[in-house]
């Protein structure tokens, strides 16, 4: 009797090749929307994070607890230090593939009569040429290097101070110890982030020489660590934290992105609110499934009353409508999973691009690279997302057709005769 | 006439003496100039900085001449020395011996800390003020502060430049000599305290020979300045206020 059940259930689904069409239809533009949409939320989640950790954090960031606290006034002291030792050991770590230096210090750039506060970082351009991407911000010039010593500063602080490239910039700080201390630099570049906080305050110099300001020896503010698998950050943590314990004193923490406070308390957020609007396009695509499949069955109450007067009992009937449901609900989802995931290949490729249409001014004072919102950003789609949205088809379609089936169970053939259309 | 002239000395010495008229704002003002204003003075100066738990000493040299111009010299620690300041009108050059360059400062700049003090450039090279020249008073109170009786008087500047809008100056009553002052912006913040630790007579003056800043807008930190030694209406060597003088290694 199945095999009968499901030669007929598949006959039956061609027979009226308009409305199977339809149906097919329906369910490929909710999985296309559900593909996307998921797609999207992952795109908008990794293009925040993804920035602050290639920018700021790294994935595992090592930094005193004082410093911690106090960051946002940039304090001169409680380091990382012994800083020789630490970087030999983190680089020993198995997991570990770059480790960053990074000191960060207030500044007054001057040049000629017009000074401007800035925030100078202290880099070896190699460290970072995979994360920072530096090379690739410079607008005009070049990066500066052991054989071209200089800086470079962003495109808005030089537009301040009315610098070009190969000007000369006085950078005067306050050290460790309270002196001042001031060096010439020659500006090597200008750099172009299309993040306003950095563009306009912010500017890379070399990080013996920031060192050299800051009186600062075989120590550092922060050491930015990158791993092989960015998912195993919180364990190769664990190894560098119990590894460096001896000597670096409690006080040093290890702390991998996953608990960066910036992506800590506003991925949940994010989620949150992609999340309803991705349960909402979810919803919609349902219920269009639920209406197109509802009116598929129903149409069809005087063909059930007919089988059920062929001898078909409610079981069979119940078991020909969930399986006529399933193959449409397979064949629909196969279709809308290969348009969505086609759709969004392109779209990863091609990425999403808001730099026009956006101001980014309205974020030049906040310390959080916003590049999701202010360059192109990608949607991110996985094998996982497209085989769940095509299960979310079938069962949806499943879902669909309870009423419909209930409903024949109860219904007489002679019943089944007299309506064409009684819900 | 000789009993005439007796007379009037014996009524002169046998009537209680006539009230002492009280002194108005202005008057004390002058009376404070008297010891703080001068044309020239040359001053060897301590600094010490209390930073949280650090404390960190710097040493200084100082000429200035009236509130116009004014050069100072850092002689320690490493790091600072050599670097040099140089006030004339309302512009003050600083000379980095790091970078051996020198930078101008104008406008807010000058309000900005010196060399990671609670000073500001303006507070340090502004140091010989007419206070009746530039604020209005207005005498508040009678208190005694630390055991000495004072005048407390509100001053409120007449030039709009000033950062410091007002000042709440306690005032010795006997020296004449502000004890401890609360200056305030526009918007009725106190920005620092300056309190006078110690005060020295050098000939017919008396004047602040330790003091203690605290910025009020950081946290955590004062500043105490020890004049160590101080000569008024010395001959400055020319071209001390010259940027030649500022390049000079």
């Amino acid at each position: 009797m199945m095999r009968n059940i499901l030669k007929l259930a598949w006959r039956n689904i061609w027979r009226n090749k308009r409305r199977t069409g339809l149906t097919f239809l329906a369910i490929a533009i909710g999985m296309i929307s559900v593909i996307f949409g998921k797609s999207y939320i992952g795109g908008i989640l990794q293009s925040m994070a993804e920035p602050i950790i290639d920018m700021q954090t790294g994935h595992i960031r090592v930094v005193h607890s004082e410093y911690l606290r106090m960051e946002r006034i940039l304090p001169k002291d409680n380091l990382v230090q012994p800083l020789g030792r630490i970087e030999r050991l983190v680089r020993e770590t198995p997991g570990v593939k770059s480790v960053t230096r990074l000191i960060k210090f207030n500044a007054l750039a001057v040049h000629g009569d017009a000074n401007e506060g800035c925030i100078a970082f202290g880099i070896h351009p190699a460290e970072v040429a995979e994360t920072l991407k530096l090379d690739e911000a410079i607008q005009t010039g070049s990066l500066f290097a052991d054989d071209r010593p200089g800086l470079v500063i962003g495109s808005k602080l030089a537009q301040k101070l009315g610098t070009e490239v190969g000007d000369e910039l006085l950078l005067v700080t306050t050290d460790l110890n309270y002196s001042t201390y001031a060096l010439p630099f020659t500006i090597t570049g200008i750099f172009n982030f299309g993040f306003p906080y950095l563009d306009k305050n912010g500017l890379y110099l070399p990080f013996d020489k920031a060192a050299e300001m800051m009186d600062y020896r075989d120590s550092a503010q922060e050491l930015l660590i990158y791993v092989q698998d960015r998912e195993q950050a919180p364990a190769i943590a664990q190894d560098i934290r119990a590894g460096i314990a001896p000597f670096s004193g409690p006080e040093l923490r290890v702390i991998p992105w996953q608990e960066n406070d910036i992506i800590k308390t506003s991925t949940p957020l994010m989620k949150k609110v992609w999340g309803s609007i991705l349960y909402l396009m979810m919803g919609i695509a349902g219920l269009v499934i639920l209406n197109t499949m509802l009116m598929t069955v129903m149409e069809r109450y005087r063909e059930i009353g007919i089988i059920k007067a062929m001898g078909f009992k409610n079981r069979d009937v119940v078991a020909l409508i969930f399986t006529e449901a399933f193959y449409i609900g397979l064949i629909g989802s196969l279709i809308g999973g290969t348009l969505g995931a086609g759709l969004t290949g392109i779209v990863m490729k091609k990425g999403i691009y808001f730099g026009d249409s956006f101001d980014a001014s309205m974020l030049e004072n906040i310390n959080v690279p916003f590049t999701y919102i202010t360059k192109a950003f990608y949607p991110q789609m996985t094998l996982s997302i497209v085989v769940v949205s095509i299960l979310f088809g079938i069962i949806t379609t499943l879902l669909a057709v309870i009423y419909p089936a209930f409903k024949s169970t109860r219904m007489s053939p002679v019943e089944a005769f007299r309506s064409e259309l009684k819900v | 006439m000789f009993y005439h002239i007796a007379f009037m000395c014996w009524l002169a010495t046998a009537l209680p003496p006539l009230p002492e008229e009280p002194l108005t704002p202005f008057e004390i003002l002058e009376r404070i100039d008297r010891n703080t204003v001068f044309r020239t003075a040359y001053s060897e100066i301590d600094m010490i900085l209390t930073i949280e738990t650090r404390t960190l000493t710097k040493t200084l040299t100082s000429f200035a001449e009236g509130n116009d111009q004014s050069f100072i010299e850092f002689l320690s620690p490493a790091r600072d020395k050599g670097t040099k300041i140089l006030k004339t009108g309302d512009i003050i050059r600083v000379y980095y011996p790091s970078a051996e360059r020198v930078m101008r400062l104008s406008g807010h700049m000058l309000r900005q800390s010196m060399m990671g003090s609670d000073f500001s450039f303006e507070d340090m090279t502004e140091r010989a003020t007419r206070m009746r020249e530039e604020y209005d008073g207005e005498l508040l109170a009678d208190q005694v502060l630390d055991g000495r009786p004072c005048y407390v008087l509100m001053l409120t500047t007449k030039n709009d430049k000033k950062i410091y809008y007002k000042r709440k100056i306690w005032v010795d009553r006997e020296r004449f000599l502000g004890l401890q002052e609360e200056l305030i912006a526009r918007s009725g913040k106190v920005l620092k305290v300056l309190t006078v630790n110690e005060v020295r007579q050098i000939r017919n003056r008396f004047y602040p020979v330790r003091i203690t800043m605290a910025d009020k807008l950081r946290s955590n930190t004062r500043t105490e300045m020890i004049v160590k030694k101080i000569e008024f209406d010395v001959a400055i060597p020319p071209d001390t206020f010259s940027e030649r003088n500022l390049l000079k290694k």
